[in-house]
């Protein structure tokens, strides 16, 4: 849908969907890769951040990993 | 007879022992919305460490029977973020803030403590020293009795004796009362029993780890009976070391079971997932439960268990 709306010079609002254990923005579960105003990507909660994401916001070929980059992110190795 | 909830942890008075449960109601404030914040017993803050973190890559949660195991990877904003917005937004409020803190190094625990031991309105440090997100399970420096006393006591070194100090272990050990013995000869005033228990689980259809961290910690009701025997064999070896059981408490009467059993307070996480205001209503449930029983407040019950019958 992102890539759709930018072909045509559009914005886009997506609703993600992630799996959540509390959904109030407590546990850090339902977190994906989103890029900020100050530029700077974080793993963000879709429960109390989201669910609504600017598309072009999101790491979608990334959601399911920590894209490198991302504050805090591990140099190697993960956490 | 109405009920006292008031009690002394460590020389820390609060109105009730019910406490969040670290990780569990990230720094307060999305609960605050659920309950008041400043009336429960204290606000256990998700364990911060020196760096903003980014945790773990998701599915950081799978369900498991009675629990669930995650495998967030102490995600947080840093110590510079969390001492300039959360903290003081929790002291403002009126809570009573037990800060957790979480190090790769005794170092960055030293340099942690050092900070928060001087910022005001801090009441207790929950050392966590237990954590099972870790990529190197050498660093759960709670599997150690001379691994987790160095951190303690070195922590316990620039920590001012008025603030109480309270080390967080892992049940995942073979001989629990050796560990809880180190780190209180090593200065801590108070342990927390337990963190998570290391699980993994395999998704059915792809025969693969279900977490993106492949392990994660298993919390709620499963484990509640494993928590109750590590405070119960802790009382029983060290009966004057202030306890703190954590692990599957929902309802009042669990609470009162980890009473029962030797601690001195409580922690309320998981369920907090399905109930945000399950930690007040748990303190409501407990004082309930000890005035049905006749009794006046929570110190009545600590222990208690150790003197029914032969155990």
């Amino acid at each position: 849908v992102t890539a759709v709306a930018a072909q045509h010079g559009a914005h886009s609002q997506c609703a993600v969907e992630e799996a959540m254990a509390c959904g109030v923005g407590v546990c850090m579960t339902c977190v994906l890769p989103v890029d900020g105003d100050d530029g700077i990507t974080r793993m963000v909660r879709s429960c109390v951040e989201g669910p609504v994401f600017r598309g072009e916001r999101v790491h979608w070929d990334a959601v399911g990993t920590i894209p490198g980059g991302t504050l805090g992110a591990p140099p190697t190795g993960g956490h | 007879m109405p009920v006292d909830l008031s009690t002394d942890l460590a020389g820390l008075r609060l109105p009730n022992p019910v406490m969040t449960a670290s990780g569990c109601a990230a720094a307060g404030r999305e609960l605050d919305t659920f309950f008041d914040v400043a009336e429960l017993g204290a606000i256990v803050t998700k364990s911060i460490m020196r760096d903003p973190r980014s945790g773990r890559p998701t599915p950081r949660m799978a369900e498991t029977p009675s629990g669930m195991l995650n495998s967030i990877g102490l995600q947080g904003p840093g110590i510079d973020s969390f001492l300039a917005k959360d903290l003081p937004w929790l002291v403002a409020r009126g809570a009573r803030p037990v800060v957790s803190i979480a190090g790769g190094t005794t170092e960055e625990f030293v340099e942690l403590a050092r900070r928060v031991a001087t910022s005001p309105g801090v009441s207790a440090l929950e050392v966590n020293i237990s954590c099972p997100n870790v990529e190197n399970r050498g660093l759960v420096f709670a599997c150690d009795p001379v691994s987790a006393s160095g951190v303690v006591a070195a922590v316990r070194a620039v920590v001012p004796a008025g603030l109480p100090l309270f080390a967080k272990l892992t049940p995942d050990v073979t001989d629990l009362v050796s560990v809880a013995a180190s780190v209180v000869d090593a200065g801590a005033d108070g342990l927390v029993l337990i963190n998570t228990l290391l699980g993994l689980r395999i998704d059915p259809v792809t025969l693969r780890p279900l977490l993106g961290g492949v392990t994660g910690g298993l919390s709620g009701p499963a484990i509640r009976p494993v928590a109750v025997r590590c405070v119960w064999q802790v009382h029983r070896a060290m009966p004057e070391v202030p306890l703190i059981g954590v692990g599957g408490i929902r309802t009042g009467a669990d609470a009162l079971e980890f009473l029962a059993a030797g601690a001195s307070a409580v922690q309320v996480g998981t369920v907090t997932f399905n109930d945000p205001s399950a930690p007040m209503r748990v303190a409501h449930e407990l004082a309930d439960e000890l005035a049905r029983r006749g009794y006046a407040g929570p110190l009545d019950v600590v222990g208690i268990a150790h003197s029914r019958g032969d155990a």
